[in-house]
C-alpha cells in the first residue's frame, strides 16, 4: 500500500510538473531579439569592413539584462558594444566565442545602438577596451590571425530583468519531474515487497554511518579546499558552481565505494539487478549526453569547464561505483 | 577471532549462511562477517541467532 501510495503521489506530482512547464512556455513573452551575420575579410591584421552597426529598439523602459551571443570561427575577436542615443556605453565586451548574460541595469526606451568591431590585433584590442571603459579582455587565449576570411553569427536579446529566462525555468521544472520519475521508477522495480523504505541490518547500518563520514569529510575538505583557491585567487579548472558539483559527486562516490565494498549499500528489501540496470541506464545517458557536450563544444569556456560538463562528471561517478562493484565481485568471488 | 562454533552448528542444522540470515533478518554478508570474526554482533542479533539454532549464548558466543 505504502509502495502504492508514495508511486500515485510521484505521478501526480510529475504531471502538475509537467503542466507547469507547459504552461510557462505558453505564457511567456517572447524576448527581444536582434541576429545578424558579420562577414569580414583580414589582410595583414587590417579588417574589412572594421565592423557592424545595428539599431535595437527598446520599446518601454524598466530593468533588462542583456543576453548576447556568437560563436564564430576561430582566430575571429570580437568587441561588441551597445550605446544608447545619447551615446552612454551601455554595455560592452570582447571574446572569441561568446555566451553571456550582463549584469541587470535600468534601460530608458528608445534606439539603441549595437556595434561590432574586429579586433585584428593588439593594438585594435587596447584601444577598444580603452574606449569602453574595460579593465580585461574576455579571455586570455586570443591568437589574433592575420589573414583570412571570417563569418560570425552574433545575437543580441533583451530580457526583462524579474525574469530568470523560460528556458532555465523550464529545465529546472523538468529536472524536478525527470527525478520524481526516477524516485517512482526505482520504487516500483527495485523495492520487494510492499516496503518504501531501505532496510539495513545492524552492521550494514555501522558500514553506512562510517561511509556518510567519510563521504562528508571528503566534501568539506574539497569545500575548503575550494574556498582556500578562491581566497588565493588561483584559477580554478572550472567556475564554482561546476566545482561545488565536483565536490558533491566526488563525495557520493566515496560514500558508496566505502558502502559497496564493506556490502552496506545494498538494502535487505532491494533487488540488486534492477538497481545495477536502473544506475547503468542513468550512468550511460548522462555519459551520452557528457559526450554530446564535447563534440557540440559547450563543456569548455574559456579553459575552464562550464555547467554543461556536469553529466560527465555524473557519469564519471557511475563507472568509479561500478568498478567498485566489479572488484568487490571478484574479491567475493576468490573469497569464496 | 573466527567463530568456527557457530559455523558448525549452522552446518549440523544444514543451513547456509543465507538461510541462517533470512531467518534472523540480516544480509548473508553480515553472517559471514560474525563467522570470520569481522564483526561483533549486538545481543539482540546473538540472541536471535541462538534461538535459531537451538543454542544457548555461552555455546556460540562465551569465549574459552
Amino acid at each position: 500500500m505504502k509502495k502504492k501510495i508514495t508511486i500515485i503521489v510521484c505521478s501526480i506530482l510529475i504531471f502538475v510538473l509537467i503542466a507547469l512547464g507547459v504552461a510557462m512556455i505558453i505564457t511567456d513573452t517572447p524576448a527581444k531579439e536582434l541576429s545578424f551575420t558579420g562577414t569580414v575579410n583580414v589582410e595583414d591584421g587590417a579588417p574589412n569592413p572594421a565592423g557592424e552597426s545595428k539599431e535595437f529598439v527598446v520599446e518601454e523602459g524598466g530593468e533588462y539584462y542583456w543576453r548576447y551571443e556568437w560563436m564564430g570561427e576561430p582566430g575571429m575577436v570580437t568587441g561588441m558594444s551597445v550605446t544608447s542615443s545619447e551615446g552612454d556605453i551601455v554595455f560592452a565586451c570582447t571574446a572569441e566565442g561568446c555566451l553571456a548574460e550582463s549584469v541587470p541595469m535600468e534601460l530608458q526606451a528608445g534606439t539603441y545602438n549595437v556595434e561590432v568591431t574586429y579586433l585584428t590585433n593588439a593594438e585594435s584590442m587596447n584601444q577598444f577596451l580603452a574606449e569602453h571603459g574595460i579593465d580585461e579582455a574576455g579571455d586570455d587565449f586570443y591568437e589574433y590571425k592575420e589573414n583570412g576570411t571570417w563569418t560570425t553569427n552574433y545575437s543580441i536579446g533583451l530580457e526583462e530583468a524579474s525574469d530568470l529566462g523560460i528556458g532555465f525555468k523550464v529545465a529546472v521544472v523538468i529536472g524536478f519531474a525527470i527525478g520524481l520519475l526516477v524516485v517512482a521508477i526505482l520504487l516500483a522495480i527495485t523495492k520487494k515487497g510492499d516496503e518504501t523504505k531501505n532496510q539495513f541490518d545492524e552492521r550494514q547500518e555501522l558500514v553506512r554511518g562510517r561511509g556518510f563520514k567519510y563521504g562528508f569529510f571528503t566534501l568539506m575538505i574539497s569545500n575548503a579546499v575550494l574556498l582556500f583557491l578562491k581566497i588565493l585567487e588561483i584559477p580554478l579548472f572550472s567556475n564554482m558552481e561546476v566545482a561545488m558539483t565536483a565536490s558533491i559527486i566526488v563525495g557520493v562516490s566515496v560514500f558508496a565505494s566505502y558502502c559497496i565494498w564493506n556490502d552496506g549499500y545494498f538494502a535487505l528489501n532491494e533487488n540488486r539487478k534492477s538497481l545495477l540496470i536502473m544506475f547503468g541506464l542513468i550512468g550511460a545517458l548522462n555519459l551520452v549526453i557528457g559526450i554530446g557536450n564535447i563534440f557540440a563544444g559547450v563543456i569548455m569556456e574559456n579553459g575552464a569547464f562550464t555547467f554543461r560538463s556536469t553529466n560527465l562528471f555524473c557519469s564519471l561517478m557511475f563507472i568509479v561505483v561500478f568498478i567498485v562493484l566489479l572488484l568487490k565481485q571478484i574479491k567475493d568471488g576468490k573469497e569464496e | 577471532m573466527k567463530n568456527l562454533r557457530l559455523k558448525s552448528a549452522r552446518a549440523a542444522l544444514d543451513m547456509s549462511q543465507q538461510d541462517l540470515a533470512d531467518k534472523v533478518g540480516v544480509s548473508r554478508q553480515t553472517i559471514n562477517a560474525i563467522e570470520k570474526g569481522d564483526y561483533n554482533p549486538t545481543i539482540n542479533l546473538c540472541l536471535a541467532i541462538c534461538k535459531t539454532l537451538g543454542k544457548t549464548l555461552d555455546e556460540l558466543f562465551w569465549e574459552e
